[in-house]
């Protein structure tokens, strides 16, 4: 469907244009990926769930990866970025593996 | 300004740890709101499914890009690795021409210099010399002597367990680097001239140490069943292995960890050299000239 085909288009451009990431925003791109993976899996859910919205999809996903990279920059700043980069992994990660559990629940039926 | 009174009154929740909170808000409580809205009967407006798609794209985008990054970083370190064990392989060749280059040489000196005492110094001086060569473990030897070979206990393996308790069983069986020192010092104390382990002659500058699980003599490692050869009076030896200390201490390993030895007498036995070390005080005993090797500071010189 719709969601798997831009997903896959997103993917693919991303890897073959490989733009080059701005050096200022290179050390935030792996909380991106996080939020991104934790947005998606999300999305699935909700998809799932019949209650997906798209308006709720991009300003969550967006707001989440801007909270993060402002609390790894904060981080930054006040010097323990390795620590609260790790604190926001953490709760995403929990975050993704609560929405799989969901999903697997929705299409294993276990 | 946001006014800070409280809107709608919300239902008492109790306090949950945050884990719980975490895992129960995973699904972003908005969708159901939305849900809620759409049931109610709102307007969908098309370009929101547009919104959705292009959010889409991003996270696949960034997902993408993050993974095109990855990629590349993997490759060169990939090449340089395989640059360093090429080079390794390389230079570990060269090594070892090297080391039978320097092996010829040193027997072209040795012939050389036998000739030359038996011209200037006589017989005695070669005599002292052979004698000081075999004590310093710097030429093969050969003799009658006897070779003992020690192994673990049987079921002893390699495999290194995390619970201590359980390494301490597994251990109980092994040969450790002071059983060795123990059976290659009652060897020297009994009379023996030339002592080898595995096939590492020992030198006056030898240590027998353990390394993790291995036994290390000098810096070679030796692995079980360890062989020690000892070359000297045959009875001696013997006699040492029946009463004395070496063989006193072979037979209560036997008995009290289960490892296991034998014993062996030969006529024939060769020992090979050492690595030979490096020279720092020797002097040259004949001053004839003024020779590099009288000068303490400097390292090598004329054997």
């Amino acid at each position: 469907m719709i969601v798997v085909i831009g997903l896959v288009l997103g993917l693919t451009l991303g890897w073959m244009l490989s733009p080059g990431v701005p050096p200022e925003l290179q050390p935030y791109l792996p909380i991106a990926v996080v939020a991104a993976l934790d947005a998606v899996f999300g999305a699935l859910r909700a998809l799932l769930d019949g209650i997906f919205d798209d308006k709720v999809f991009v300003v969550s996903f967006v707001f989440n990866v801007v909270v993060a990279a402002v609390i790894v920059f904060l981080g930054d700043q006040l010097g323990v970025g390795p620590q609260l980069s790790t604190g926001v992994v953490v709760v995403l990660g929990i975050r993704i593996f609560s929405n799989a559990a969901a999903i697997r629940r929705h299409l294993l039926g276990a | 300004m946001p006014d800070f009174k409280p809107q709608t009154p919300r239902p008492y929740r109790p306090a949950e740890s945050l884990l719980d909170s975490i895992g129960a808000e995973s699904l972003d409580p908005s969708y159901a709101a939305a849900a809620r809205r759409r049931a109610v009967g709102g307007p969908v407006r098309w370009w929101t499914r547009v919104l959705g798609v292009v959010g889409f794209v991003m996270a696949g985008l960034i997902l993408g890009i993050s993974a095109q990054q990855a990629e590349a970083r993997r490759l060169p370190a990939a090449e340089e690795r395989q640059a360093l064990s090429r080079e390794i392989v390389r230079k570990a060749a060269r090594v070892d021409s090297a080391g039978a280059e320097l092996r010829a040489l040193r027997a072209e000196v040795a012939e050389r210099r036998a000739a030359a005492l038996l011209r200037n110094g006589g017989d005695n001086t070669l005599s002292r010399l052979a004698d000081a060569q075999v004590a310093a473990a710097t030429v093969p030897v050969r003799g009658p002597g006897i070779v003992i070979r020690i192994d673990d206990a049987a079921g002893t393996d390699d495999a290194v367990s995390l619970d201590p308790r359980e390494q301490e069983a597994a251990d109980a069986g092994r040969v450790l680097d002071r059983d060795l020192q123990a059976v290659v010092n009652g060897l020297w104390a009994s009379g023996a001239e030339a002592v080898s382990v595995g096939e590492h002659r020992l030198s006056s500058l030898s240590a027998i140490r353990a390394a993790g699980l291995a036994i290390l003599v000098d810096y070679n490692y030796v692995l079980p069943p360890y062989e020690i050869r000892a070359i000297g009076d045959p009875a001696a030896l013997g006699r040492a292995l029946e009463s004395g200390p070496v063989g006193h201490q072979l037979r209560s390993l036997r008995d009290d960890a289960g490892i296991q030895f034998s014993v062996e007498f030969s006529d024939r036995l060769h020992i090979p050299a050492a690595e030979p070390a490096q020279l720092r005080w020797a002097v040259s005993s004949a001053l004839t000239e003024v020779s590099p090797a009288t000068d303490p500071s400097r390292q090598g010189g004329i054997p």
